[in-house]
């Protein structure tokens, strides 16, 4: 998918502007939430809570150990590993092996880390006929969009909309009825599915104990993709694994619940290496690849690390006042909300998405319901510090010397008591002309800033001098 | 591509900035005791009746026999897929529909017809190795008598099982299968109703692509 997070602030306005979006996210974040809340009533929420943050913190600790013993099971099983360290060296794996077993229809589960090294355009463009199955993805493919929201990648799309799609893409009458167009969807993709060579799907948790993976879902699609095929491809970025097949469970509980509000989705698949002998179905040959792509970079970095601890649930979208406001589309690429904050940066460049974590208000709402303990408000303010500092590791481009003066200046005369003083004097004199009604509408260097907010006019005494006289008084 | 110098690679990046290992990697299993078991079965089929599913307790094979007859008379389905695990094998299906009109489909011998059947008959009907009742979950644990696909390509599910394999949670379901000393099957499906989404304006469809219809029957 290509990246589009240099547009943050063209796009933020395109889609604040869309009113079926707009009120699209004004139901469903607080609907999903509502439903979180009333799904972790039996789970006991804040032992719960603890509980998968630690399994995550442990897991990311010692992420290189459980790693390769994920590998030795995995092995065991009859299953092979691929290690590759970017998004292309993936791709080219998986397209040289589709090749080389003769696989030409792909069937795809629902996977953001496929998205994020566009997996599903790399096959297309070799000429395999390769169909996302997970009905939002399916009708994102068609529209060739990108995922509005990590759980419901096309949520924001009306009945209509979607049935001009499918009426144009793939032939099924217009109707007005959802279910008739799931109806279509169905149809449509039962056939892949039943000649379908090559199954692609992610990994929601993978367990280094046993070298089983974990796949969640409510259609059905990806136990086709796991079934029919006779090549199963699961691809993981190496933060995946988690240290036991009970951690496992744990991690579930919180991600279906975090996810949608449900104790546990339709479907839930383990899978433990190919089909077995005298088996009828599952694959033949099982592949796990375990993808880098810049997170060893990140993990490398003790403030930058907890990023890593994400499950990919969504919930942190859903409490963000900013997502709530601009929407999935804004954040310009595979991640969105607090988490796509915190990685589009990180993977792309933070020279590249640096709106990306200016736009928040810091409120801390996604650290307060992260089930796997990600520090995203302390990571969007490291983000900040890492600009200001230039940080090359990450691809931070420093700000102008202008910039970078006047912020030192700002340090420098907020520390001397005097120069505070002399400046909320000067403040005070400065301003004067650009009060109307009480409000301030403007201030030389503050243009940008000013161009959105008001502020209350500065009081004609300032704090210090009202003590001094307070205590003059008593 | 040399994965082998990736791997190496990526775990050295890895291992210089890991404190690590400290993590115990075996399981803790946790098993929650059945107290009432009537109690139980209740709340299996509440929470199953929530998530679209249906569930029915019988006491004797002969009763799941005639359940099922009803179950598939409801939506005249005229054909069927059995799989071949213990549950069904010993249930007697075919024996049972013996000169009706529905064509009864054994568990196949190869790949290629597994998969023509579980594509074009009305249900399949499985048996199952565990069921949970907190959550109106049935575990299918795969192996080669219960394959996936019949549980999946068919527009029904019928699914039958006995009820001391009726367990309280997930986690007492995990400790009898016991991934910690246990060679684990390929494959374990947890199917919790009938396939679903709301990916189309939040609208609830079922049967998007598995099964629409799941119904358990308990037999004891």
């Amino acid at each position: 998918m290509k990246p589009q997070t240099e547009k943050f602030k063209e796009l933020a306005r395109e889609n604040m502007s869309d009113g079926t979006q707009r009120a699209m996210l004004k139901l469903f974040p607080p609907l999903l939430k509502q439903l979180r809340d009333a799904s972790f009533q039996d789970l006991g929420e804040e032992a719960a809570m603890e509980k998968g943050r630690r399994i995550r913190e442990d897991a990311v600790r010692d992420l290189p150990y459980l790693l390769e013993r994920f590998e030795d099971e995995v092995t065991k099983a009859g299953a092979k590993v691929v290690w590759a360290r970017d998004g292309k060296e993936a791709n080219d794996f998986i397209l040289s092996l589709a090749k080389e077993k003769g696989c030409r229809i792909c069937v795809k589960g629902k996977s953001m880390v496929s998205e994020e090294i566009s997996l599903r355009e790399a096959l297309v463009e070799s000429g395999i006929e390769t169909y996302e199955t997970d009905l939002g993805e399916f009708i994102i493919q068609l529209a060739e969009r990108p995922p509005f929201h990590i759980v419901g990648p096309a949520i924001n799309m009306t009945v209509k909309e979607v049935s001009d799609l499918f009426h144009e893409k793939i032939g099924s009458p217009e109707t007005e009825d959802a279910n008739e167009l799931g109806g279509y969807a169905r149809q449509f993709l039962r056939d892949k599915f039943q000649n379908a060579d090559l199954g692609i799907t992610g990994v929601n948790i993978a367990v280094a104990e046993t070298g089983s993976i974990f796949l969640v879902e409510n259609e059905g699609n990806i136990r086709y993709s796991t079934s029919g095929p006779k090549v199963h491809v699961a691809l993981m970025g190496i933060e995946k694994v988690v240290a036991t097949f009970t951690d496992a469970v744990h991690m579930l509980k919180l991600l279906t619940r975090s996810c949608m509000g449900m104790a546990i989705t339709k479907y839930v698949s383990v899978i433990n290496g190919p089909r077995k002998k005298g088996e009828n179905d599952g694959p033949e040959e099982l592949y796990i690849v375990i993808l880098d792509n810049g997170r060893s970079r990140i993990y490398a970095d003790e403030m930058l690390r907890s990023s890593l601890q994400c499950i990919k649930c969504g919930l942190c979208s859903g409490v963000c006042p900013i997502y709530a406001t601009v929407g999935g589309y804004t954040y310009g690429w595979v991640y969105s909300g607090p988490i796509g904050a915190v990685l589009n940066p990180l993977l792309l460049g933070l020279d590249r998405a640096r709106d990306l974590y200016h736009a928040t208000t810091l409120c801390g709402a996604c650290n307060r319901y992260c089930p796997a303990g990600v520090d995203l408000r302390g990571i969007l303010l490291d983000l900040r510090a890492k600009e200001m500092t230039g940080n090359k590791t990450f691809g931070a481009k420093r700000p102008s010397l202008f910039h970078r003066l006047f912020i030192r200046f700002w340090s420098w005369a907020l520390l001397s008591t005097f120069l505070y003083n002399m400046g909320s004097i000067a403040a005070r004199v400065l301003t004067a002309p650009f009060v109307r009604g009480g409000k301030l509408l403007w201030m030389p260097g503050f243009s940008g800033w000013m161009k959105a907010r008001d502020l209350p006019r500065f009081a004609p005494k300032t704090f210090h001098r009202l003590f001094a006289q307070m205590n003059e008084q008593r | 591509m040399n994965t082998l110098k990736n791997r190496d690679e990526i775990l050295k990046k890895l291992r210089i900035c890991s404190s690590g290992p400290e993590a115990d990697l075996s399981s803790e299993l946790i098993r929650t005791p059945v107290e009432d078991i009537s109690a139980q079965y209740e709340a299996f089929r509440q929470n199953l009746v929530v998530a679209a599913g249906n569930a029915h307790r019988v006491e004797s094979n002969n009763e799941a026999l005639q359940k099922i007859d009803e179950i598939l008379t409801g939506f005249n389905a005229s054909s069927i897929a059995l799989s071949g695990d213990e549950v069904i094998s010993s249930l007697g299906v075919r024996a049972y529909f013996q000169g009706r009109k529905i064509v009864v489909r054994d568990l196949a011998k190869s790949i290629d017809e597994h998969r023509n059947i579980s594509f074009t008959v009305d249900a399949g009907i499985t048996g199952a190795d565990y069921a949970i009742a907190d959550t109106g979950t049935v575990v299918i644990v795969h192996n080669r008598n219960n394959p996936r696909l019949i549980s999946l390509a068919p527009p029904a599910h019928i699914v039958i099982l006995p009820i001391h394999k009726l367990l309280p949670d997930i986690d007492t379901v995990i400790a009898e299968i016991n991934p910690v000393t246990g060679e684990l099957p390929s494959a374990i499906s947890l199917i919790t109703g009938p396939s679903m989404t709301g990916d189309i304006a939040l609208q609830a469809t079922y049967g998007m692509h598995g099964p629409e219809v799941v119904e358990v029957i308990i037999v004891g």
